[in-house]
């Protein structure tokens, strides 16, 4: 690797939705709620913005919800602004801030923003992953798979060879909905109990009801700009760096399922990702030296599989990880103190923005009722495709 | 000489059971049971089930394939193709039809030791397989049999009976008949079905045989008649006088149901099960005039391993355990209908991994990727393969059961299992309750209806256990 992004790239404004079934709020005034929000917490004026990336998985329609940049563009007046959508699974929401991350840092631009949003609820809950996998995927081998289906899977053999138990599983479910009942602008905002989550309806078995995310609309910006102008254009005493960033593509989307090396155990495109931002950042031993950490748990598995593949603990000791506490509010590494994907809810688009955005507000020391103290380096992570594209952030307060 | 060097019998394993039908309808015989082909079966699947197993799994290596069904699934648009390419037949085949009449079976095996006769095929797989349509309630409903066999027909050593002469005839006639979507069998009146077709057109189908050929029925070992019942065939011989020891004693119609087309395939492989060298054996389709078939079984068939015969069929067995089950064999469904994306051109472009199932093995790594890609996954290498079919069976490596795709069964359940010789595959898990799966469970692959996106027939491969 030829460069680092290290300290030269800062975020200077956050703007989160409130996550929910929004049906009374369109996408493009998710856009604009998120935006606004950010212009604001930065101090800019619109005008300042040279360009923008739009972060939408999957529009359901043509032309009206994030299907390229115009979405954006027509949403937040940027005519006649450089203005592009990327879309990269479940990391695109991350991969928007990514590529104005290095936009910023090429020297091409002084501030630029990145939103991520996905509004799936203007369907039913089916209609929007589920429908798509038969409608949309290939004719015979996505025939029967689901995107929770596609992690089940996985904790299937995890089960066999590490001897974890969908109790193990429960335990990162009743985690992440009591940080959720923390963070007002979550999906859910109730505790459950480990009891709830084990006696719910199968989903994808052994997942049931309370191991799943649900289907929710929301968006989220971020204002980036060249970090010596953070304070010297934008008057910020306090603001964020990016110390590192990682995106790996370990696996296909197709293939994994008919992959003779996958393990089933674990992702590598996680692996890899983290290994690309560790370095960066200088990063040696993660538990130790990362404060606050959002990670993919758009099911329960793929967060106990994340604290490993993450490199937080060893391989088979995710369960552990999570049964002591260590993962809660005031343990060793807190993870999801937003609710995570569990509580918050995953608009697609929307969550690898929001991560970056939760993590930001951590480091600022603006998380009210879940702030972790002391808070100086966060680790953000995505992982989507089922699990063959994952991103990693590194940040720190400056 | 041209003859069957060997044969296949497949018959769905679940059934659909009298008492069943008998407290739904309040009538029907409480004892009886017949065998139903799945919600994911048709007739095309069956016949490639009668073409394929362990030992023929990528080794059927015939000139042409004879099919013969009254239901087949494409009314226009070859079935014999599909039956072609998932059994993994060569390119340059001949494929036939044989359809309308009952006795399209007999026709086709007739035409295939024609062609073997007269040397311009060396060899044959004759198939037939059938799902005639009954009426829920309908009388047809519990005498019915969905099934198919399959007969190989070749010359030389490997012949286990030659078949010696034919003797057809036609003759117009209405007994029971089936309109394009008809959804059950039409009947005319049982009485003069019963005397003036099924028994005066046998008796003549078989007298002429015997007149041309100069035998009689003394000379005969075995005979089987087709019909839809026991009391039909007793009847027909009553009349040729064959000998007692000739007639089966339980009859197949008497185990499985009405066969249709499938019927004299699966009388002869049971009759050729128990003949012995130089016995000769007859057998009749019946429809609209008749076919007869005299064949003599050889010395091979002493040493032949018949194992592939009805019992071996017959052993597994799942008894449907409701009515909504009976009704989604029939393809009758509450199911949400999402329609399945598909492409005639992608399923073109894919037919030698979709429904062969070759994958690749990198000449400079030697990973095996299915589906293979242009650029090895494992070294990135372009375009250096070996192709290698995917074998038969494998083992789970992990599994989940779905309930969120629309399903028959209120979930799917998926699979990935490591295949022998190497490669993994991943499907859906048919034929299995989810108690019943679990890591390291031996499946082997099966060829099924997956869905009908764009309103035409999606084949592609799922598991069953082995």
């Amino acid at each position: 690797m030829s460069e680092t992004i290290s300290g030269k790239v800062a975020i200077i404004g956050v703007g989160i939705t409130k996550f929910g079934e929004l049906f009374e709020k369109s996408y493009n005034d998710l856009v604009v709620d998120a935006a606004f929000e950010a212009y604001e917490d930065s101090g800019l004026n619109p005008e300042d913005v040279e360009a923008a990336w739009l972060g939408t998985y999957l529009p359901l329609g043509w032309g009206f919800d994030g299907t390229g940049g115009p979405s954006l563009a027509e949403a937040l007046n940027l005519y006649p602004k450089p203005v592009s959508r990327v879309s990269n699974y479940c990391t695109t929401g991350m991969e928007a801030v990514r590529m104005a991350a290095m936009a910023v840092a090429s020297g091409m631009y002084d501030v630029v923003l990145a939103v991520g949003a996905e509004k799936m609820r203007e369907v039913p809950p089916r209609g929007s992953l589920v429908a798509q996998h038969i409608e949309k995927l290939h004719p015979m081998y996505s025939k029967g798979r689901t995107a929770p289906g596609s992690f089940a899977i996985l904790a299937t053999r995890y089960f066999e060879e590490y001897g974890a138990t969908k109790e193990d599983l429960a335990e990162v479910a009743v985690k992440n909905h009591y940080h959720g009942s923390l963070n007002p602008r979550a999906h859910f905002r109730k505790e459950i109990t480990k009891e709830q989550v084990l006696n719910a309806p199968p989903v994808t078995e052994p997942l049931g009801l309370y191991d799943c995310c649900p289907t929710t609309d929301g968006a989220a910006a971020l204002v980036l700009c060249k970090a010596e102008l953070a304070e010297k254009r934008f008057n910020k005493k306090d603001y964020i760096l990016i110390d590192g960033m990682g995106l790996s593509c370990a696996t296909g989307y197709i293939t994994t399922a008919f992959n003779p090396n996958f393990k089933f155990t674990g992702f590598e495109a996680t692996q890899h990702a983290s290994k690309q931002a560790y370095e960066q950042a200088g990063i040696q031993n993660p538990l130790e030296e990362i404060d606050v950490a959002e990670v993919h748990d758009c099911f329960t598995i793929t967060e106990i599989l994340n604290y490993e593949d993450l490199g937080f603990v060893k391989k088979g000791e995710g369960p552990d990880f999570v049964k002591s506490g260590s993962s809660k509010l005031g343990g060793q590494l807190p993870v999801n103190t937003s609710g995570g994907l569990k509580s918050c809810g995953h608009p697609i688009g929307a969550t690898g923005a929001r991560v970056l955005g939760d993590l930001s507000n951590q480091l600022l020391g603006r998380c009210g009722d879940r702030q972790v103290k002391n808070a100086k380096k966060a680790l953000g992570h995505t992982l989507g495709g089922p699990g063959a594209v994952s991103s990693v952030f590194i940040l720190s307060k400056n | 000489m041209a003859g069957i060097t060997e044969f296949k019998i497949y018959v769905p394993p679940y059934r659909l059971n009298g008492d069943m039908i008998s407290s739904v309808w309040g009538r029907g015989n409480r004892k009886t049971s017949r065998p139903i082909m799945s919600f994911d079966e048709d007739t095309n699947t069956m016949a490639v089930e009668a073409i394929l197993d362990d030992s023929t799994w990528g080794e059927v290596d015939v000139d042409a394939l004879y099919y013969a069904s009254t239901s087949f699934p494409y009314t226009e648009k070859s079935n014999a193709s599909i039956v072609a390419e998932a059994s993994d037949l060569k390119s340059d085949i001949f494929t036939a039809e044989f359809s309308g009449s009952l006795r399209s079976s007999t026709t086709a095996l007739r035409s295939a030791a024609e062609s073997v006769k007269a040397g311009t095929i060396k060899s044959a797989v004759v198939v037939a397989s059938e799902s005639r349509p009954s009426y829920p309630g309908s009388p047809d409903e519990l005498s019915l049999c969905d099934c198919s066999a399959a007969l190989f027909v070749g010359d030389g050593e490997k012949v286990i009976a030659e078949i010696e002469d034919f003797y057809s005839w036609s003759e117009d006639f209405i007994d029971r008949w089936r309109l394009p979507g008809g959804k059950s069998i039409s009947s005319g009146d049982a009485k003069f079905i019963q005397d003036y077709g099924y028994i005066r057109q046998t008796v003549a189908t078989v007298e002429g045989l015997l007149k041309k050929t100069g035998a009689t029925p003394e000379d005969i070992a075995h005979v089987v008649f087709y019909s839809p019942d026991v009391r039909t065939s007793r009847a027909i011989n009553k009349k040729l006088g064959f000998p007692e020891s000739s007639f089966s004693k339980s009859p197949v119609v008497e185990k499985i149901g009405d066969a249709g087309t499938v019927m004299p395939f699966i009388s002869l492989i049971e009759t050729l099960k128990k003949a012995r060298p130089g016995e000769y054996i007859i057998i009749t389709g019946h429809g609209s005039g008749g076919d007869a078939i005299l064949l003599r079984a050889t010395d091979h068939i002493a040493n032949f391993d018949s194992s592939n015969g009805l019992e071996k069929a017959l052993e597994k067995q799942i008894p449907l355990e409701n009515y909504g089950k009976i009704l989604l064999s029939y393809g009758i469904t509450s199911e949400d209908e999402i329609i399945p994306f598909t492409s005639p051109s992608i399923l073109w472009k894919e037919n030698r991994a979709n429904m062969r199932l070759f994958a690749g093995k990198c000449k400079t790594c030697s990973e095996i990727q299915y589906p293979r890609q242009q650029v090895c996954n494992g070294c990135g290498t372009r375009d250096k393969w070996d192709e290698i079919k995917l074998h038969r069976r494998g083992k789970i490596f992990t599994f989940v059961h779905d309930y969120l795709p629309p399903s028959p069964n209120g979930y799917i359940t998926m699979a990935t299992a490591d295949m022998e010789g190497g490669g993994r595959f991943y499907a859906q898990l048919t034929e299995c309750n989810k108690e019943d799966v679990k890591i390291g469970m031996e499946v082997e692959l099966t060829f099924r209806m997956l869905h009908k996106g764009d309103g035409f027939y999606n084949y592609f491969w799922k598991f069953r256990p082995v």
